[in-house]
């Protein structure tokens, strides 16, 4: 690992950690960071502003409809919003992993259905289907009977367990690959079982695959948070109260969230995305910068796992392979392909 | 014959996956403690496969005083046009993605890494960021100008195309300009490029025709992925733009009919399958088996 990698990937490690870090320090600081103003006075007690607050008025970003200044809270929320996608990703991997082993070792027929099942998966948006799961929990979270802490952690296990099938096939079908080579059948000839083959060979291939895929898995759970919270659908869940004055008035539903995690801020002010954009548009903003920190984590990391690997390798071996035929190829130079 | 076989059997096995997550909406329930209903599950599959027999008699809600619609109906009146802003979009993204990744390509070497940068910062952006900022551009332009460039809502009947359209090609652009240039950057180095600058030819003529030639096929075995991406971020645009499009309706029936929610995935599923299986098998035709496997 050289130095160069090094400095690449610590860069946008410490922007995440230290992310976390202030998160975790807010509610120290600012212990009624979340406290609801109803109005603004000026020196002389006069009221001279209601919520939502512009930037001017409540440094830096303003406040959200209840008041509450808006950038103190996205700071306490981003806690949430990065174990829980950490969280994800880690869950994923286990599981896929588990389902991977799994398929890996299944005859091929069962392994055929399987993977049909799982790819069936692949033709609806994954937040769909998150959803269509979570709805009904959502019957006995809005009267209180489901705590939030509780339907937070139901959240995150289904996110998880969704994608477990087409994850672990991808890994399954990597790891028939990985089986199929040389030095896994010398190692069968000589008497090795299925556990030793896994101790020895598949786990520290995969262990050192997982770390560049858990990176990957991070930024898309990111994406898929941020879907949900379009949904509605945010993690802990999003109380709706009723601020219309009478049935007859337009139906003015306020969203509150215990977590105030990114995905649900997002939900909860997208229809004031006019009138105050800046609502909307800087939790996106901040999931950008989290999904750009760990795109780059990821880039490095394969830099570092995969890509300077000697042996066993797919890219190193595809690679080869190109090479070879396309030395076959070039002998008749502008007619490719033909 | 062995080929038809098989694809046909994944054909059916995919649409057996389709119909168990069709009930997926009444796995879960809460009382006192998580609960996980698996007979209601099945009952709910059996009575979807009851329903299917008349699918007339299905009926979706949709739109924001759900209202009730019959199944046939929305579907016939919402996929064309939401199938119509999936293939212009690509189509757009497919134009827009060769001709900006054949200008990064004559760039000089300083050009091309900064954008790059640029494009791997691109591919951050959540599409929803993408959405939401073009919104807001348009209606800032407005008030500006006075001039409402696009639609930005669909209101009722009216419907909304080029702003959808051109939101929806914005990330498949990011990705298919960096598979583009990965891959020209690979043949950039092959004799054959070397040759043809030897012979003269400049390099707008060698990129293009030569380069161009040869990473096409790359295209081809990433089509997959592009559609499945442009598939889910095409939900998200329905829901930010408010259109009352086919997912809206796929998302609506995925929480209140589970037979109609098969039957809309069907829809997707089925005429994917037959575009992937005619375009792979064409494309094995046409490299006569040789080092890719699609």
């Amino acid at each position: 690992m050289s130095s160069r990698l090094l400095k690449g990937i610590s860069v946008p490690v410490l922007i995440v950690v230290a992310l976390v870090i202030i998160s975790f320090l807010i509610p120290v600081w600012y212990p009624d960071f979340d406290k609801i103003m109803n109005y603004l006075k000026d020196d002389e007690g006069r009221l001279i502003a209601a919520p939502p607050f512009s930037p001017a008025e409540m440094a830096p970003l303003g406040s959200d409809r209840l008041g509450r200044n808006f950038f103190l809270l996205l700071l306490a929320g981003a806690k949430y919003t990065i174990f829980a996608a950490l969280f994800i990703a880690f869950l994923r991997i286990v599981f896929g992993f588990i389902f991977a082993v799994f398929y890996s070792f299944l005859p091929a027929f069962i392994g055929r259905y399987l993977k049909g099942l799982g790819e069936s998966f692949q033709y609806i948006p994954l937040a769909i289907i998150v959803f269509a799961i979570l709805v009904p929990l959502e019957s006995s979270f809005q009267p209180g009977f489901l705590p939030s802490n509780e339907y937070f952690e139901i959240q995150l296990c289904v996110i998880a367990l969704i994608t477990a099938p087409s994850l672990g096939i991808y890994l399954g079908e990597e790891m028939k690959l990985y089986l199929n080579q040389e030095f896994i059948q010398v190692s069968r000839t000589m008497g090795a079982g299925r556990l030793n083959i896994m101790k020895i060979h598949l786990l520290p291939q995969f262990l050192r695959h997982s770390i560049v895929l858990f990176s990957e898995q991070v930024t898309q759970a990111l994406s898929l948070l941020i879907q949900l919270g379009i949904m509605l659908m945010a993690l802990g869940g999003l109380k709706v109260a009723e601020f219309a004055f009478s049935a007859l008035d337009p139906s003015n539903p306020v969203y509150f969230s215990k977590t105030n995690e990114w995905g649900a801020t997002i939900g909860m002010n997208i229809q004031l995305i006019f009138s105050n954009p800046l609502l909307v548009l800087v939790p996106l903003a901040f999931f950008a910068v989290i999904i750009l920190c760990m795109n780059s984590i990821t880039s490095q990391l394969r830099r570092i796992f995969i890509e300077n690997d000697k042996p066993f390798t797919k890219v190193k071996k595809v690679k080869i392979e190109r090479e070879k035929s396309t030395a076959g190829v070039s002998k008749d130079l502008f007619t490719l392909k033909q | 014959m062995k080929r038809i076989v098989n694809t046909s059997f994944h054909f059916f096995i995919v649409i057996l996956g389709l119909f168990f997550l069709s009930g997926v909406g009444s796995l879960l329930a809460y009382d006192t403690e998580l609960v996980l209903t698996v007979g209601y599950y099945f009952h709910q599959l059996y009575q979807s496969l009851i329903d299917m027999m008349n699918p007339a008699s299905i009926s979706v809600y949709l739109g924001e005083d759900d209202r009730t619609y019959s199944l046939p109906r929305i579907f016939l009146s919402t996929y064309g046009y939401s199938f119509t802003i999936l293939i212009s979009s690509f189509f757009f993204a497919v134009c827009i993605s060769v001709m900006i990744s054949y200008l990064i390509m004559l760039m000089p070497r300083r050009g091309y890494q900064i954008s790059l940068k640029f494009l791997n910062v691109l591919d951050a952006l959540p599409e929803v960021f993408i959405v939401v900022s073009f919104q807001i551009l348009t209606i800032w332009l407005y008030k500006k100008t006075d001039i409402l460039f696009f639609n930005i809502y669909a209101l009722q009947d009216e419907r909304t195309y080029v702003l959808p359209i051109v939101c929806l090609s914005i990330l498949p652009v990011v990705f298919l300009v960096k598979q583009f240039l990965f891959q020209l950057k690979e043949e950039a180095d092959k004799p054959y490029v070397e040759f043809s600058y030897a012979k003269g030819f400049r390099k707008t003529y060698t990129v293009w025709v030569h380069l161009f030639r040869n990473v096409w096929i790359h295209f081809f075995l990433h089509l997959k992925p592009i559609f499945l991406l442009m598939l889910s971020n095409l939900f998200v645009i329905e829901i930010l733009f408010r259109m009352n499009g086919f997912m809206m309706v796929l998302f609506r029936a995925s929480t209140s009919s589970a037979a109609a929610f098969f039957l809309g995935m069907l829809m997707i599923f089925v005429p994917f399958f037959i575009v992937f299986q005619t375009g792979s098998y064409v494309l094995r035709k046409w490299l006569k088996g040789g080092e890719y496997h699609v």
